[in-house]
C-alpha cells in the first residue's frame, strides 16, 4: 500500500494507526542517515529516531502543511538528535550551534588538482563518502540536508532554525574541508600508484 | 592567471548563479582547465553524496515505533469506554427513576373500553416497572440480590432499551459537538 504523505496522514488521522508504519517506512532511511551524521552512533541514532517518529505521530493532528511533511519531519529529527547529542555530551551540542563563519576563504591554486584525476572512479567515490562521514557535526549535518535530503537553502533554514547566512557559511566550510581532504588523499593515492 | 574563487566554483557547480552573473565568469571558465576541473569536482562530490547508500535502521524499527504509538491509542479507547460507562450508569439511573415513578402509578388508569389499542402501552410500562424493580434490587444494598419475581424477558428488554437509548443520545451529542467544533 502506498500513497502521498498527505493521503497516508489522512488515513492515520481517520483512525488507521497502522498506516503510520507506511509513513515511517517511507522516510526512515533518509532520517536515519541524518541522525547518524549528528549522533555518529547507531544505537543513539536509532533511539533518537524512534523518539522523533513518536513525536511526529503525537503532533500529526496539529501539522498545518505550512511546509512539506518531510521538512517538518526532518526538523523534528534534527532537534531530537541535537537534544540527544547535547544530553550525551555537552560539547557535541555546542558544536552543532557554533560555526566558524570567519574561516579563511579557500584560494584555488593553479594546477593544484591532478590533471588525470578520475572523478568517476570507485576510489574517488569511496574517498568522498569517507570524508563526508568525517566532517565535524555542524558541517556534516548541514551537508547531509543539502545532499542526501536534496534540500534548498530555505528548507535547511526551516529544519535547523539557523539564519541563511550561517547555513551558507556551513556549507561553504564543509565543501572547503571536503575538497582539501579529497585532494590530499587523491594525491596520496596517485603517488602510491606511481 | 587569477582563478575563480571557491565560492563562485561551488555556485556554478550547483547551478545557483544568475545568468547575467555567470556571463562575467564564462570566458575564464571556458579557457581555464584548472577551474573546469574544480567545478567538475564539486559536481561529482554532490552527485556522489546524493547517490550515497542510505543508512537503514534495524529490521524491527517500524514495529518498535508502532508499539509505542498503538498503546496510546488503546488508552484513548479505554478512556472512551470509561466515559460511556458513566453514560450507561447515568442513563440506567434515569430509567430506574422513571420506573420508580411508574411503579407507584396505578396502571389500571390506562384501562379503557378498547384494551387491544392500549395493550402495547401497558406492556411497555410493565417492562419499565419490572426492569427498574430488578435494577433496584441490584443497586440497593439493603435488599439482598435475588429475583424480585419480575419477568426475565422484561428485565432483558429493559437493559437493551437503556443501551439503545444511551447509544442514540450519545450519537446525537457526538454529532452535535463535531458540528460545533467544525464551526469554531
Amino acid at each position: 500500500m502506498s500513497g502521498t504523505d498527505r493521503e497516508i496522514i489522512q488515513q492515520v488521522l481517520d483512525g488507521d494507526v497502522r498506516s503510520f508504519g507506511i509513513l515511517v517506512d517511507k522516510h526512515k532511511a533518509k532520517a536515519m542517515t541524518l541522525a547518524m551524521r549528528i549522533l555518529k552512533n547507531r544505537e543513539d541514532a536509532e533511539e533518537a529516531l524512534q523518539d522523533a517518529f513518536v513525536r511526529v505521530y503525537r503532533a500529526l493532528s496539529s501539522f498545518e502543511w505550512k511546509s512539506s511533511f518531510s521538512t517538518w519531519l526532518y526538523r523534528i529529527v534534527y532537534n531530537t538528535c541535537a537534544t540527544a547529542a547535547g544530553k550525551r555530551n555537552g560539547k557535541y551540542h555546542l558544536s552543532l550551534d557554533i560555526v566558524d563563519e570567519d574561516s579563511p576563504r579557500l584560494e584555488i591554486e593553479s594546477d593544484e588538482l591532478q590533471p588525470d584525476m578520475r572523478m568517476e572512479s570507485d576510489e574517488f567515490s569511496k574517498i568522498v563518502s569517507e570524508e563526508v562521514e568525517k566532517l565535524p557535526l555542524a558541517y556534516g549535518s548541514t551537508f547531509t540536508l543539502f545532499t542526501i535530503q536534496d534540500m534548498s537553502y530555505e528548507e535547511i533554514v526551516q529544519v535547523t532554525g539557523l539564519p541563511l547566512g550561517t547555513i551558507k557559511a556551513r556549507l561553504f566550510r564543509a565543501r572547503t574541508m571536503l575538497r582539501e581532504a579529497i585532494v590530499k588523499r587523491m594525491d596520496h593515492f596517485a603517488a602510491i600508484k606511481e | 592567471m587569477e582563478h575563480l574563487s571557491f565560492d563562485i566554483i561551488c555556485r556554478i557547480a550547483d547551478g545557483d548563479i544568475p545568468q547575467n552573473e555567470l556571463e562575467l565568469y564564462l570566458n575564464h571558465w571556458k579557457s581555464c582547465q584548472s577551474c573546469q576541473q574544480e567545478i567538475e569536482m564539486q559536481r561529482s562530490i554532490v552527485k556522489i553524496s546524493r547517490e550515497a547508500r542510505l543508512i537503514n535502521p534495524s529490521n524491527g524499527f517500524t514495529q518498535s515505533v508502532l508499539d509505542v504509538v498503538i498503546p496510546s491509542q488503546k488508552k484513548r479507547l479505554y478512556e472512551w469506554l470509561l466515559h460511556n460507562m458513566g453514560n450507561v450508569i447515568a442513563m440506567a439511573l434515569v430509567l430506574a427513576l422513571l420506573g420508580y415513578i411508574f411503579s407507584i402509578t396505578d396502571t389500571s388508569a390506562f384501562k379503557n373500553d378498547n384494551p387491544t389499542k392500549i395493550k402495547p402501552v401497558i406492556e411497555f410500562v410493565k417492562i419499565i416497572q419490572d426492569g427498574s424493580q430488578q435494577l433496584g434490587s441490584y443497586l440497593t444494598p439493603k435488599i439482598p440480590i435475588q429475583s424480585t419475581g419480575a419477568s426475565h424477558t422484561h428485565t432483558i428488554i429493559f437493559a437493551l432499551l437503556a443501551i439503545v437509548l444511551l447509544v442514540f443520545i450519545d450519537q446525537i451529542a457526538d454529532h452535535f459537538f463535531r458540528r460545533m467544533k467544525a464551526n469554531l
